[in-house]
C-alpha cells in the first residue's frame, strides 16, 4: 500500500477506537454498557470496512457458573436470530464446563477462535441440529469468538457473525479486534463493579436505618420498662419501711433481720433501675449537663461530711479536703456529685475496717484534680480492664461480699459523665497496698486537649463501627450467612 | 412525728393524685399519720374535677393516670379554670424518668418533681413539708 494510504488506515483505526472507548467507557450503568458495547462495537466496525453481520455479548455469571447471552446488535440479522431461537435470548446459558462450546473454550485459552458452525456456539442449549438450522435461516457463514478478560478476570465474551465466508482474519483485523474487545471488557468490568458498590452501599444504608430505628425502639423500651418497674418497686420499698419503722408491734428480731435484707434489696433494685435508665440517656445522649459555676471543693467538702458516718460505723478514718487554690469550674453539680459520690463511696465500700480514705484536692495549670485514695485490697491488672465497664465483676472474695449493694454500673456512668465534662478519670493501684482514683477537670475557658482527643477517638470509634458492620458483612457472606 | 401539721388549728389539706391503689393507700395513710387531711384522686378526670371545685394546701400529682395524664389535667385546669400553681402548690410525684415532659410541667408552675421509688415515707414527709403552702 501506498506510505500515505497506510496512515490513512491507521488514523481510520485509531479514531475508530478512541471513538468507541468514548462511547462505551462512559457510563456506569450496566444496562446502558452492554447494549452500547454491542452497538458501537458494529458500527465502528462497519465504519472500518468489515461486513459485518451481528455483535453479540455473553456474560460469565459466576454465581450461576454459566455464560449467557447478554445482549445483541440491532440489526435485521441479529432480530431474525434471536426471534429464529427456540428459547428466550437470555435464557441462552451455556454451563463453563462445556468447553467444546468455544464461546466458553476461548475465555479459558485466551485465544480468538473461529467457526462455521452454530453448533460450537449454541449447544448445548440448543441440539447441534437446531443450531445448524437457525444459522442456515438467518444466513450467518462465518462467526469469531474473541474473550473478555480484564485485569485478569474473565469477564465473557464476544461473538462476531459475518454472512461471507471467512477462513482466517488479518492481522490487522485481529488487533482491531482484540482492542475492542479489551475495551468492552473493561467497560463491562467497571460497570459491573461500580453496581455491586452500589448495591453494597444501598444495603448498608438501609441496615443503618434499621439500627436507628432499633435504637430508638430500644431507648423507648427501656424508658417505659424503667417506670413498669418502678411502680410495684415503690410499692415493696414503702410497705417494707413502713414496717421495719412504723409496725405497730414489735418485730421478732429474725423477722426484722430478714425484713431488712429485703429492704436493701429493694432499694439495690431501685438503684439498678435509676442507672440503667440513666446509661439508656446516656448512650441515646439525651442526658442533659446542666453546668453552671460552681465551687468544686464546696461540693467535695459536702460529699465527705455526709461519708463521715458511713465511715465510722465500719472502722476506717475518713481523711477530707482542705480548702486550698481556685477550684472553680463551669459543671452540672448534681452529675459531678453522683461521680464523687460514686467514687468515694466504693472506696468505703472495699476498704477494710481500721482501713484509711482521703480525699485530697489539687490544681495545676489548666485542670482541677479530685483525689480520693484508700488503703483497700488493691485491684488486679486483670480487673483493671473491666472496671469501667457495664456490669465488670471482681473475682475477690471480699469485693464481692462488700458489693452487695453495688449496681454494677457506677463507674460507666462516672466515666461517662467525666468525659462529657471534657474530663478524664484515671486508676492506680498496687494489690495489697490500695487504690487510687483522680477525677481531673478542665478549668473555665481552657479548650482542653482532653476534648479534642475525645473527639478524635470518637470519630475514630464511628469509622470503627462502620468498618466493622463492612467486615462482618463480608464474612456473613463468606459462610453463606451462618453466625 | 410532724410537729408542724399538728400545730395549725385546722389541719393542711393535701391531695393525692395516684391509679396505683396500693401505693395511693399507702401515701394516704402516711400523711393522714402525719396529722394531714387527705384527699385521694384515682384518674385525671376525677383530679381535674376534685382540683376545680376544692382549693388544697398541696397536691401531689402523678403523670401516668387513666383518662388524662396529669400534664393534661393542669394544662386543662390553668386554661379553663381559675386554678393557679401560685395559690396551690402542685408538686409531680412520678415513677417516669422522662426530662421533656417534666419540663413541659415545669413551665406549667410545678413546683418540683420527686420520683416515686427514690422516696421512703418519712423522706415523702419532709418535701410536703418543703412544699406545703
Amino acid at each position: 500500500m501506498h506510505k500515505h494510504d497506510v496512515i490513512h488506515e491507521e488514523l481510520k483505526v485509531v479514531s475508530s477506537l478512541s471513538r468507541l472507548q468514548k462511547v462505551i467507557l462512559d457510563t456506569l450503568d450496566l444496562q446502558t454498557v452492554v447494549q452500547d458495547v454491542v452497538n458501537a462495537t458494529l458500527k465502528e466496525l462497519e465504519f472500518l470496512g468489515f461486513d459485518i453481520s451481528v455483535v453479540v455479548l455473553n456474560l460469565i455469571d459466576e454465581k450461576a457458573d454459566v455464560l449467557r447471552r447478554t445482549s445483541i446488535s440491532h440489526t435485521d440479522v441479529a432480530k431474525a436470530a434471536v426471534q429464529g431461537l427456540p428459547i428466550p435470548f437470555s435464557k441462552v446459558e451455556i454451563p463453563m464446563e462445556a468447553t467444546e462450546n468455544i464461546c466458553v473454550s476461548s475465555i479459558h485459552e485466551k485465544k480468538s477462535m473461529l467457526t462455521h458452525s452454530w453448533d460450537d456456539i449454541l449447544s448445548p442449549p440448543l441440539k447441534p441440529e437446531d443450531a445448524i438450522m437457525l444459522q442456515k435461516g438467518v444466513g450467518v457463514r462465518t462467526s469469531i469468538v474473541f474473550p473478555l478478560i480484564s485485569r485478569d478476570s474473565e469477564v465473557g465474551s464476544m461473538i462476531f457473525s459475518f454472512q461471507k465466508n471467512i477462513t482466517k482474519l488479518s492481522s490487522i483485523e485481529e488487533e482491531v479486534l482484540w482492542r475492542m474487545t479489551d475495551t468492552a471488557g473493561l467497560a463491562v468490568q467497571n460497570s459491573r463493579l461500580y453496581t455491586n458498590l452500589h448495591q453494597a452501599n444501598q444495603k448498608i444504608t438501609r441496615a443503618n436505618k434499621r439500627l436507628r430505628e432499633i435504637d430508638t425502639l430500644k431507648d423507648e423500651f427501656i424508658s417505659l420498662a424503667s417506670h413498669e418497674l418502678r411502680t410495684p418497686m415503690t410499692a415493696i420499698k414503702g410497705y417494707l419501711w413502713m414496717t421495719l419503722n412504723q409496725a405497730p408491734v414489735k418485730l421478732h428480731p429474725t423477722v426484722e433481720h430478714n425484713l431488712e435484707i429485703c429492704y436493701q434489696s429493694a432499694e439495690r433494685l431501685i438503684r439498678l433501675v435509676n442507672d440503667m435508665l440513666t446509661v439508656s440517656r446516656i448512650e441515646g445522649k439525651r442526658i442533659k449537663i446542666n453546668k453552671v459555676s460552681m465551687e468544686l471543693a464546696d461540693l467535695t467538702r459536702q460529699i465527705c461530711e455526709e461519708m463521715a458516718i458511713p465511715a465510722q460505723q465500719k472502722g476506717l478514718r475518713l481523711q477530707c479536703p482542705v480548702a486550698k487554690g481556685d477550684t472553680r469550674l463551669v459543671a452540672d453539680p448534681d452529675k459531678l456529685r453522683q461521680v464523687i459520690t460514686n467514687i468515694i463511696g466504693n472506696a468505703i465500700k472495699f476498704t477494710p475496717p481500721k482501713g484509711k480514705v482521703t480525699m485530697k484536692m489539687q490544681t495545676d495549670a489548666t485542670q482541677v484534680h479530685v483525689i480520693i485514695s484508700d488503703t483497700g485490697p488493691g485491684i488486679r491488672p486483670e480487673d483493671r480492664d473491666k472496671l469501667f465497664t457495664k456490669f465488670g465483676k471482681f473475682e475477690h472474695a471480699y469485693e464481692q461480699q462488700q458489693n452487695i449493694t453495688g449496681t454494677g454500673l457506677g463507674l460507666y456512668i462516672s466515666k461517662q459523665i467525666v468525659s462529657l465534662h471534657d474530663g478524664s478519670i484515671t486508676v492506680e493501684s498496687e494489690v495489697g497496698k490500695g487504690t487510687t482514683f483522680t477525677v481531673s477537670l478542665p478549668k473555665p475557658g481552657t479548650k482542653s486537649k482532653g476534648k479534642a482527643a475525645e473527639s478524635d477517638t470518637k470519630r475514630n470509634h464511628s469509622r470503627n463501627k462502620d468498618h466493622n458492620l463492612l467486615a462482618r458483612e463480608s464474612q456473613q457472606k463468606k459462610k453463606g450467612g451462618a453466625k | 412525728m410532724t410537729a408542724t401539721a399538728n400545730q395549725s388549728a385546722i389541719a393542711k389539706h393535701i391531695l393525692v393524685v395516684e391509679d396505683e391503689q396500693a401505693l395511693r393507700d399507702m401515701y394516704v395513710q402516711i400523711l393522714q399519720n402525719a396529722g394531714y387531711t387527705v384527699t385521694a384522686a384515682e384518674d385525671g378526670k376525677t383530679a381535674f374535677e376534685t382540683m376545680k371545685s376544692n382549693t388544697f394546701n398541696l397536691v401531689l400529682l402523678d403523670i401516668m393516670l387513666p383518662e388524662m395524664d396529669g400534664i393534661q389535667v393542669l394544662e386543662k385546669l390553668t386554661s379553663e379554670t381559675e386554678f393557679s400553681t401560685e395559690q396551690t402548690p402542685v408538686v409531680l410525684f412520678t415513677n417516669l424518668g422522662q426530662d421533656q415532659l417534666i419540663a413541659k410541667a415545669l413551665t406549667l408552675g410545678v413546683r418540683g418533681y420527686l420520683v416515686k421509688s427514690d422516696y421512703t415515707p418519712d423522706q415523702i414527709l419532709t418535701e410536703v413539708q418543703k412544699y406545703i403552702a
